[in-house]
């Protein structure tokens, strides 16, 4: 499941990704949303001064945990469905927005 | 008795307020792209309930400008024309059409539901190469037909809604079982009133029936985008449900699971930003 958490520019790591833009003073981005980060832009980050960013993580859960929230999804999205019968269009439409709610684990 | 003739309908929409000009010179620039948009900017501006709403979704997050806009001229220059033109109309629409007294109809999942349908659109309109502003204006109204017979019919849609909740059943069945007409033909009605253009008359009169409806036509894209709305559950009602998903319409438009999957994101991010902004 992929989470999102402010790091201190000194907890930061080459190869985190970024879960928001980072701006300057003027609005201009400086990295885009979705970045991978380098060491030379940890470097020059550090140089703007840059004090926190926004990480996206990737955190690995209990499997039993991940089991509830799959079968409780399941029940939602049955209910949501329930009149939308077994076409395959329909099909992978659910099976879309499965994974899309079990990876945003909303 | 609780039928509806097409006539009564009729007879309703001439009785509506009129349509703003401005929202009507909008509606007949989507024929004609030598619009005066210094014009329309300029009717605009002398509204000034539109002009306070519209500056206040232009600033909202959901566009991400990088200063405030205070002025309607600096909105066209910054968002484009396109862009202001379906905020006008979203928010217009919703003035003149005001379902308050209809029981058991919930505004605020009516306006949602069409904004996820209308995110939804806009990013199945990049993917298929369509007009995005445009698939948005539809899905924004592509319900318009729940709220004419919301406002102008309330006693006998708040009945829709309770045969609709006893048999769970679609919302087009329990209209047609009680009233004999749907949304879906109430909004084709509409859309001949106001002269909607063809393309947006599609998104509301066929998003129900996409494959009787022209491949080009917006009736695909809103079919699917209603269809991604709600499955994820986006109108926060327990009667809410996915209808089967149209082969022709999926078909018509190329999808698979991976290119829905790339849409679902574009919806649930933009609620949250674009949401508050909308409703009001």
């Amino acid at each position: 499941m992929i989470r999102q958490e402010t790091l201190s520019i000194d907890a930061l790591q080459p190869g985190m990704r970024l879960a928001a833009a980072v701006a300057d003073a003027n609005g201009q981005v400086l990295l885009p949303v979705g970045a991978e980060l380098t060491e030379s832009m940890l470097h020059s980050l550090h140089r703007r001064g840059v004090a926190e960013l926004l990480i996206e993580t990737e955190v690995a859960e209990d499997p039993t945990v991940v089991q509830a929230r799959r079968e409780a999804l399941k029940t939602q999205l049955a209910q949501l469905f329930r009149k939308a019968g077994n076409g395959a269009e329909t099909k992978a439409l659910y099976q879309a927005i499965l994974e899309f709610r079990l990876e945003r684990g909303a | 008795m609780n039928r509806i003739l097409p006539e009564q309908v009729l007879a309703r929409l001439q009785q509506l307020p009129a349509l703003p000009t401005v929202v009507t010179e909008l509606l007949a620039s989507f024929d004609n792209e030598d619009v005066d948009i210094g014009q329309v900017v300029w009717l605009i501006a002398r509204d000034q309930t539109l002009t306070a709403r519209l500056l206040r979704v232009a600033n909202s997050p959901f566009y991400a400008l990088q200063s405030r806009v205070g002025t309607i001229n600096e909105a066209v220059v910054v968002l484009g024309f396109r862009a202001v033109r379906s905020m006008v109309l979203a928010i217009a629409m919703r003035q003149v059409l005001r379902a308050d007294h209809c029981a058991g109809f919930d505004p605020q999942g009516y306006v949602n539901h069409s904004l996820g349908v209308a995110l939804a659109a806009r990013g199945l309109a990049q993917m298929s190469g369509r007009n995005p502003e445009l698939a948005f204006v539809g899905g924004i109204l592509h319900d318009i037909g729940e709220l004419v017979l919301a406002s102008s019919f309330p006693e006998q849609y708040a009945a829709v809604l309770v045969y609709q909740a006893r048999h769970d059943c679609p919302l087009i069945v329990a209209e047609c079982d009680i009233l004999g007409l749907d949304h879906a033909a109430v909004g084709g009605l509409l859309a001949d009133n106001w002269r909607f253009p063809a393309s947006l008359k599609s998104a509301v009169a066929e998003h129900h029936s996409p494959s009787a409806a022209l491949a080009d036509s917006l009736a695909d894209i809103t079919h699917i985008a209603d269809a991604i709305a709600h499955g994820l559950g986006q109108a926060k009602s327990n009667r809410e449900m996915v209808m089967p998903v149209d082969p022709t319409a999926w078909r018509r438009l190329g999808l698979d699971g991976g290119k829905v999957g790339r849409i679902l994101p574009l919806v649930t991010e933009g609620m949250g930003e674009a949401g508050q902004a909308f409703s009001a």
